[in-house]
């Protein structure tokens, strides 16, 4: 034996010796930076109001997930951020003058149900924060679907109950009228986030910067989100729908005919920016542990939700469909899976589904 | 650039540290360690005894089997002990213990010049054999097995790999740079030996001056072509850089001669140069010595069963190392200690002196390690499958057809030890499967 | 109304072919399948090399099964299933899974940073342990015994006899292969496996065997040898006497007298059966 080269021992462990600096950490808080700007919309919007219901969410969150993991004696992992994610994706699809014991229930309802109940991070089936807001749409649904909405002045950290306007969503106006829909907003309107809707879920320019920045870092596949939307703006505007006068039109057909191709998609991009799907396409279908594993998964999953966004905004009870869109998906997940397994390096043909 | 077609990471190249050290020889140790199984196949059987005088390049255990090379002794001096330990893999084996007498005397006889056209690919694989010639990339095996493929597989290309896709090592670049003009007539010898007109020299983007060297030393040679290739690991492996330079992909359980190609490292093509031409056995290789704890990175050609200790020294090493790797930091075996002997197979030697503990985590269903798997493999199937003990699933989940290249760990946001899963899986499905076998 | 008549003939239809159903799909089951599977101990543990309870009791009345074959169920089980199945029960010896190695106090080498499992660990270098073929202590057996018999104590497998069925669960699972199952007769064992010199072994095991012989010329009965510097007995004339485990000057040998005698399983009650015979 030769002289000790070392002080103390070496650490020896199974290759690879050498690992990417990501982490969960990172991932999580990386999404919640994403989604600073449209925070700051809501700021500017809403009011402190409405960043009050962001922290009292996100706190909710994750003191109960602290609470229940020390029960269930496990390691406490709230610092790797994705009960705080959580608690500011819920917070984001509640109304901003919602009363504040509401994000603290829905907070709990899915930390503790949706996510720990289900053995915790990575276990979960279904969206925590969409549980959440389903949770609090069946057990409140009086304070949460609401189809006017005040709107502030725009003067930041304003007082709530100070100049309020209501006005009707954007979703609301085109699942009665949709032609009618440029007369109350205009497109910059819907771009820029001017209209009433939810907290975090009105600005389409902060979500989409916010979604491209997760893009290029890599954290979100491009397929989902454009699938999403892309499924969306097509089937809203060839599908019929009511034309605000008791009857049905095929908005590609009329609209063609009245104003061309242009205004066609004016309207498609309109049915793209109103509502949750912005927030819902980058921010919620995303979720890593809830959707599919590969790119080709993905997309199917993608084009699922969006199917079902159509068909709720259009037939279905509600003015919007996201939310349940995407925990419908989450279900098939598993079955996206099974049927989109790769074909491994250098067998030739389909791949048995037998697993 | 040509590039393999699915996954691949970039880790960090670290190349930096020991790239512009030139091949340095150094000098013989007092002692040195041979275990008999320093390749694939079966372990070479001894034929000295505690006591016996050897001298420089004779054989100190011969074959056992088709599949085996013979040992050799890197010096003269004394048989002081044989002992059974375990190598890096875990095989126990013996290991043959030479006390170097300081005079370096060859054999008689050994060393002889030969003129390689003028030998035929049977009496070259001879002699590759009995220089005990294994796959100097890492994974030794015997070389005179590799370039006897079966008679039903035909090859048409020999490709020459010099890659080196692991961060750090630089081993095979500065054999490419110092010994150029070698290691294209060991190019030549073995597409001799294996009857092929064609090769291709694979080398990363990352080592133009090489590129250029070897491309310039094979311009003449009408069936010889250089290409480079991204920088993307694991771009070295067979596989990949198979697929890659000729767009073939080599089935689960198969082996590149069933798409008619061969590899070969061109550390293997130095050796077979100094075997056939010169009559030396594999008795010394080009090690790389890096990582930020060693004070002097550098590459070395060290005598075979030298110890790492003796190494280290030489160049410097920190004591606060906390890791000490043998080959690359993406699938080399971290030591328990520096008193290992260097093998045929041993490229490079890294001592890290900062080291993060794993802190797994569950997993989050990212799906990176899928995205980046060259194999297309699905690292979180096979992992899910494997905590669930389903053993059966292990052989439709291709969980031993992984080559364990260590992309997926590197990619997992989770800290996942997912080659270590695969490792224990693939041993527990052989030992079900002996167990089924034996049922019936 | 019209709903009540409704609903009250649908739950007919429906009850009316469920009762229909029940008797044309019937599946004929030998009842004493049932009977069988009732007094099985129901742990599904494998031990009978079959898939659980259920199948070793179709197995049974099947006729391709021991009666004997549920091991931990032991003699109890086999009387009683023996009995539903009208034939004579032969004696089932009770046996107990035992681990064959001392090594409580062995530092570590290295520091492991892998899986913490012992099949994992035992892949990196045969573990980080200094004596490499002893126990790697992160308890894989523990979580494989389905009857709650083995403990961690300080990071050491402690096997609870008295809980213990000889299921063969941790034989097949400790990657070094310590445990074995024995007859509870035979007291004594060789708590080491170790075939290394005793110098060497005496450099990193208190408890260690070192190859010093003392057993080997202590045994009146030629049971124990020092084979490859390690002791080995041969059950077959060992008569657990316990001499050599008082000799053994590292503990290396143990007796299990005293453990058995206090938790009442040793002396072995004969059965009826074999004090009638008798």
């Amino acid at each position: 034996m030769s002289e000790q080269l070392f002080d103390g021992k070496l650490v020896v462990g199974p290759a690879p010796h050498v690992a990417t600096k990501d982490s969960i950490q990172r991932i999580m808080w990386s999404v919640i930076i994403a989604l600073v700007p449209a925070l700051i919309v809501a700021a500017i919007y809403f009011g402190y109001y409405a960043l009050m219901v962001v922290a009292v969410s996100m706190i909710s969150a994750v003191l109960c997930e602290a609470a229940i993991q020390r029960f269930r004696g496990v390691p406490v992992t709230v610092s790797d951020g994705s009960a705080a994610l959580t608690g500011l994706l819920l917070a984001f699809t509640l109304p901003p003058n919602v009363p504040l014991y509401l994000p603290v229930i829905g907070s709990v309802f899915a930390i503790a149900i949706a996510k720990q109940a289900f053995g915790g991070l990575g276990f979960n089936i279904w969206n925590p924060a969409l549980a959440g807001r389903a949770f609090l749409l069946a057990a409140y649904s009086g304070q949460i679907v609401m189809t006017k909405w005040p709107i502030l002045s725009n003067y930041l950290f304003g007082n709530i109950t100070v100049d309020a306007v209501t006005k009707a969503t954007p979703c609301a106006i085109l699942k009665e009228a949709p032609l009618t829909i440029f007369s109350h907003y205009s497109l910059m309107d819907l771009f820029i986030g001017r209209i009433p809707g939810s907290i975090g879920e009105t600005s389409a320019l902060a979500l989409i910067a916010g979604g491209i920045f997760l893009i290029v870092k890599g954290y979100v596949n491009w397929r989902l989100p454009l699938s999403y939307i892309a499924t969306v703006m097509i089937f809203t505007v060839f599908l019929p729908v009511s034309d605000g006068a008791g009857g049905t039109i095929f908005l590609w057909k009329d609209v063609v005919l009245q104003g061309g191709w242009l205004d066609l998609v004016r309207i498609s991009t309109a049915e793209a920016f109103s509502g949750g799907l912005m927030l819902g396409a980058f921010f919620m279908a995303t979720d890593m542990v809830t959707s599919p594993l590969t790119g080709k998964g993905q997309t199917i999953f993608g084009v699922g939700c969006g199917i079902l966004v159509a068909l709720i905004r259009l037939y279905g009870g509600y003015p919007e469909g996201v939310c349940y869109s995407i925990l419908i998906m989450n279900t098939a997940v598993w079955v996206i899976d099974r049927l989109t397994v790769p074909r491994f390096f250098g067998v030739k043909g389909h791949v048995s589904k037998d697993a | 650039m040509k590039t393999f077609s699915h996954g691949g990471v970039y880790p960090p190249e670290m190349k930096h540290l020991s790239k512009d050290v030139a091949l340095e020889k150094i000098a013989m140790p007092k002692t040195l360690i041979l275990p008999v199984l320093q390749h694939i196949g079966s372990p070479a059987k001894s034929i000295v005894s505690v006591g016996d005088l050897v001298k420089k390049g004779q054989v100190l255990a011969e074959a056992s089997g088709y599949v085996s090379v013979p040992v050799h002794a890197p010096t003269s001096g004394e048989v002081s002990a044989i002992v059974q330990r375990a190598i890096v893999s875990g095989k126990v084996c013996d290991h043959i213990v030479i006390e170097a007498d300081g005079q370096e005397e060859w054999l008689d006889g050994i060393l002889e010049k030969r003129e390689w056209q003028s030998l035929d690919g049977e009496e070259i694989k001879e002699i590759i054999k009995n220089c005990g010639v294994v796959g100097l990339g890492g994974a030794a095996f015997p070389t005179h097995v590799k370039l006897s493929p079966p008679e039903d597989k035909p090859i048409d290309v020999l490709i020459l790999n010099g890659v080196e896709c692991e961060p750090y090592m630089t081993c095979d670049y500065r054999v490419m740079i110092d010994r150029t003009k070698a290691v294209a007539i060991g190019l030549r010898i073995m597409m001799k030996a294996l009857g092929v007109e064609k090769a291709i020299i694979g080398v990363e983007a990352n080592k133009p001056d090489a590129f250029e060297k070897m491309r310039d030393a094979v311009w003449s040679d009408s069936g010889i072509t250089a290409e480079m290739l991204k920088v993307k690991y694991p771009q070295g492996a067979e596989k990949q850089l198979i697929e890659a330079l000729l767009g073939r992909e080599v089935s689960p359980g198969k082996l590149p001669f069933d798409v008619g190609v061969v590899v070969q490292n061109v550390g293997t093509a130095l050796a077979v140069y100094e075997a056939v031409c010169e009559g030396k056995p594999l008795i010394e290789r080009a090690v790389t010595v890096t990582g930020e704890g060693v004070e002097k990175p550098a590459n070395l050609v060290v005598p075979i069963g030298t110890s790492v200790a003796d190494l280290l020294l030489r160049q410097g090493v920190d004591r606060k190392t906390k890791k000490l790797v043998m080959g690359g930091p993406m699938m080399g075996i971290a030591l328990p200690s520096a008193d290992i002997p260097v093998v045929k197979g041993t490229s490079g030697i890294l001592a890290f002196n900062k080291t993060v503990l794993h802190r797994p985590g569950p997993c989050i269903r990212c799906g990176k390690c899928i995205e980046v798997c060259p194999l297309h493999g699905m690292a979180a199937e096979m992992v899910a499958a494997i905590e669930a003990g389903q053993v059966e699933k292990y052989e439709h989940l291709h969980v031993l057809d992984c080559v364990e290249c260590g992309t997926c760990t590197f990619a997992c946001p989770s800290h996942r030890s997912l080659v270590h899963y695969i490792k224990r899986a693939k041993a527990e499905y052989m030992a079900w499967k002996s167990e089924q076998s034996k049922k019936k | 109304m019209p709903a009540i008549i409704i609903l009250c003939s649908l739950g007919l239809l429906f009850g009316v072919g469920l009762f229909i159903a029940s008797r044309v799909f019937k599946v004929y089951v030998d009842p004493r399948v049932v009977s069988v599977e009732h007094v099985l101990p129901g742990a599904n543990c494998g031990a009978c090399g079959l898939a659980g309870c259920s199948s070793f009791a179709k197995a049974i009345v099947h006729g391709s099964a021991e009666i004997t074959g549920c091991i931990p169920g032991g003699e109890a089980v086999a009387h009683l299933v023996a009995d539903i199945m009208g034939v004579e029960a032969k004696t089932v010896e009770k046996d107990v899974a035992v681990m064959m190695c001392h090594g409580r106090d062995v530092q570590d080498r290295f520091e492991y940073d892998g899986i913490k499992t012992c099949a994992a660990a035992n892949l990196i270098h045969g573990g980080p342990k200094e004596c490499s073929v002893g126990c790697i202590g992160y308890g894989d057996c523990a979580a494989a015994c389905s009857f709650d018999a083995i403990h961690m104590v300080d990071g050491f497998p402690v096997v609870d006899e008295s809980k213990c069925t000889a299921c063969g669960k941790c034989v097949a699972v400790c990657p070094k292969r310590l445990f074995k199952t024995l007859p509870v007769a035979k007291l004594v064992h060789v708590g080491c496996v170790n075939c290394e010199s005793g110098k060497l072994v005496r450099r990193y095991c208190k408890a260690g065997c070192i190859g010093c012989k003392k057993c080997e010329t202590s045994c009146k009965f030629d049971a124990i040898h020092v084979v490859n510097n390690l002791a080995v007995i041969d059950y077959e004339k060992c008569v657990s006497c316990g001499i050599c485990a008082k000799e053994c000057p590292t503990g290396a040998i143990f007796s299990q007298r005293e453990v058995r005698k206090a938790a009442g399983l040793w002396p072995v009650k004969k059965s009826k059966e074999a004090q009638a015979q008798q």
